[in-house]
């Protein structure tokens, strides 16, 4: 009786996990037009970012979100999610790269997601209060929407592998620098800032920091901070922090700003203030051709 | 398959350099850790035992401390490490206005006090394991605490501990891959910014899955033969007796049968 008992119990609890285990729905996210067609789909996004909120707008969506980001790959790979919420320029990158992803192109606000600038937009993040941002918001308005567009263009490019050969946004770095500018960002989320390994690419920065040599940094945030720090005459040094760590690096002073694809939401100015908007993009769903 | 092994290869082929960084940086920290966690160990375990002192103040004085060290075994050995890191690295950032902690020393440190937790612990039932009869022949002969411990108690603590190290030891090879959150660039942290770079991230954990594995079998083959020294041979011999100090006294387990 009682070793009965037992086994019904362990095929209970095999039975359980296989139901955990489920695969991916059917719904067909291909041949969505809207947020709406993915009703029910199973979509997954970075924890702690926009796009986990952004998910919620699916209808019945069966949302899950990841701490970091390039685990959202792996699972749509191992055939877990439907999709994962990305930014546009993310998504060309990623789908370069990989012949068999493609993505949604959604547009925000009409068959995307419903999302404010600052839901999407990205901006410099500094301490509350710091001085540097009316400069700045200055020196960001000088980049035209051509040139940002080029440069993101460029570094999903680079990112992907790709040849090229000079730089949409450039400047002179001051002979005599004034200071240094401490800049923390993820290096890891391609094309907004990565990590390249011993052979830096073009405009690559090293990031500082303990046992980190031949790390560089590239992407179109390491640009920014570079463009940023040349035209405040100051030196650039580039750190990289785990996601949940770059709001703590700068309210303890360990950097004095993030740039680091970071939306300006609410929640966030509460405890940081941002610049205006460097770069703004559509949430889009990448997804595993058939 | 065989593309599985050449995606494998290739990982290793182009990353080796900050593998085998990440390697050096796990096996120290794990290393420092273990042996500083030891001495913290091995001193609360004495002070612990201490018996109370006669003198008001004194005993004041002990009092305080046997609480302070329960609050620190509880308090580090109840709350992940991974968590610690997190408060210790940023608490000091906010403390001091910005200046952060160098990050291997910092992992050391973290490591040290989360392994001292448990080596408390450890030396405790070490101790404890310890026959009474052995206090009470160190009392007879007038040994202090101090002396008692230093010369008779803790030799024998340490050949009976020793696998519980070993344990320690392969535990923390393996959890220095926490320190990732601060970005302590030990073996796992490298993975990490691997698996980024190329997306292959089962290739990349499996390499890694592998070295850790090299690095703890090692680790604990190395500490059994160091047990199997540090075994109480069968006979030994007590130099010295009351009566005699150049006596020697041959304890065998099988007698030797004397000639006619």
């Amino acid at each position: 009786m009682r070793r009965m008992f037992a086994i019904v119990l362990a095929l209970v609890m095999v039975l359980s996990m296989a139901a955990c285990a489920q695969q991916a729905t059917s719904v067909d996210v291909a041949a969505a037009k809207s947020i709406a067609d993915l009703k029910g789909a199973k979509i997954a996004a970075q924890a702690g970012t926009f796009h986990a909120d952004a998910m919620t707008q699916i209808p019945e969506v069966q949302g899950s979100t990841l701490p970091e980001f390039s685990d959202l790959l792996t699972a749509l790979k191992a055939g877990t999610i439907d999709g994962y919420v990305a930014e546009e320029p993310t998504a060309i990158e990623v789908c370069l790269g990989d012949s068999s992803l493609a993505y949604l192109p959604l547009v925000n606000n009409s068959t995307g997601f419903t999302a404010t600038d600052a839901d999407v937009g990205i901006a410099v993040g500094l301490k509350t209060g710091n001085t540097l941002r009316e400069q700045i918001n200055t020196i960001l308005a000088e980049i035209s929407i051509e040139t940002r567009q080029e440069l993101m263009n460029q570094m999903v490019q680079l990112s992907a592998g790709k040849e090229v050969t000079s730089l949409a946004l450039t400047s002179e770095a001051p002979a005599n620098p004034t200071g240094t500018l401490r800049v923390a960002m993820e290096c890891a989320y391609a094309p907004f800032n990565w990590t390249d390994m011993n052979t830096p690419s073009l405009g690559a920065v090293a990031i500082s920091g303990e046992g980190k040599d031949g790390m560089y940094a590239n992407g179109y945030d390491v640009q920014i901070a570079q463009y940023i720090a040349n035209k405040l005459g100051m030196k650039l040094e580039v750190y990289s922090y785990e996601w949940d760590g770059l709001i703590p690096a700068l309210n303890s002073g360990a950097v004095d700003a993030i740039i680091a694809g970071m939306s300006p939401t609410a929640e966030r100015e509460e405890q940081i203030d941002f610049t205006s908007v460097y770069y703004s993009s559509n949430l889009v769903i990448i997804y595993k051709k058939k | 398959m065989i593309e599985f092994f050449t995606d494998a290869y290739n990982l290793l082929a182009d990353n080796y350099q900050f593998l085998l960084r990440g390697v050096g940086y796990t096996m120290l920290i794990a290393l420092v850790g273990t042996v500083a966690g030891l001495l913290i160990g091995l001193a609360t375990g004495v002070l612990r035992t201490c018996p109370l002192s006669k003198n008001g103040l004194v005993r004041f004085l002990q009092r305080i401390l046997n609480a302070v060290i329960t609050v620190y075994v509880e308090v580090f050995r109840g709350t992940p490490m991974m968590v610690q890191a997190m408060v210790i690295y940023w608490g000091y950032a906010f403390a001091t206005g910005g200046q952060t902690l160098p990050l291997i020393p910092s992992g050391i440190l973290i490591v040290s006090i989360n392994t001292g937790a448990y080596m408390a612990e450890i030396v405790r039932g070490g101790i404890m394991s310890i026959d009474n009869g052995q206090f009470e022949g160190a009392a007879a002969v007038g040994m202090t605490h101090w002396q008692t411990m230093l010369h008779i108690i803790l030799p024998q603590v340490l050949r009976n501990i020793l696998p519980s190290v070993a344990n320690e030891f392969v535990i923390n090879i393996k959890d220095t891959s926490v320190l990732n959150v601060i970005g302590v660039t030990e073996l796992y942290y490298f993975a990490d910014v691997v698996k980024r770079q190329t997306f292959q991230t089962f290739q990349t954990y499996l390499v890694v899955c592998i070295i850790y594995f090299i690095l703890t079998f090692s680790v604990t083959r190395l500490l059994r033969l160091v047990e199997k020294k540090l075994q109480i041979s069968d006979s030994f011999v007590i130099c010295g007796s009351q009566s005699d100090p150049n006596a020697e006294i041959r304890v065998t387990k099988k007698p030797e049968v004397p000639h006619d």
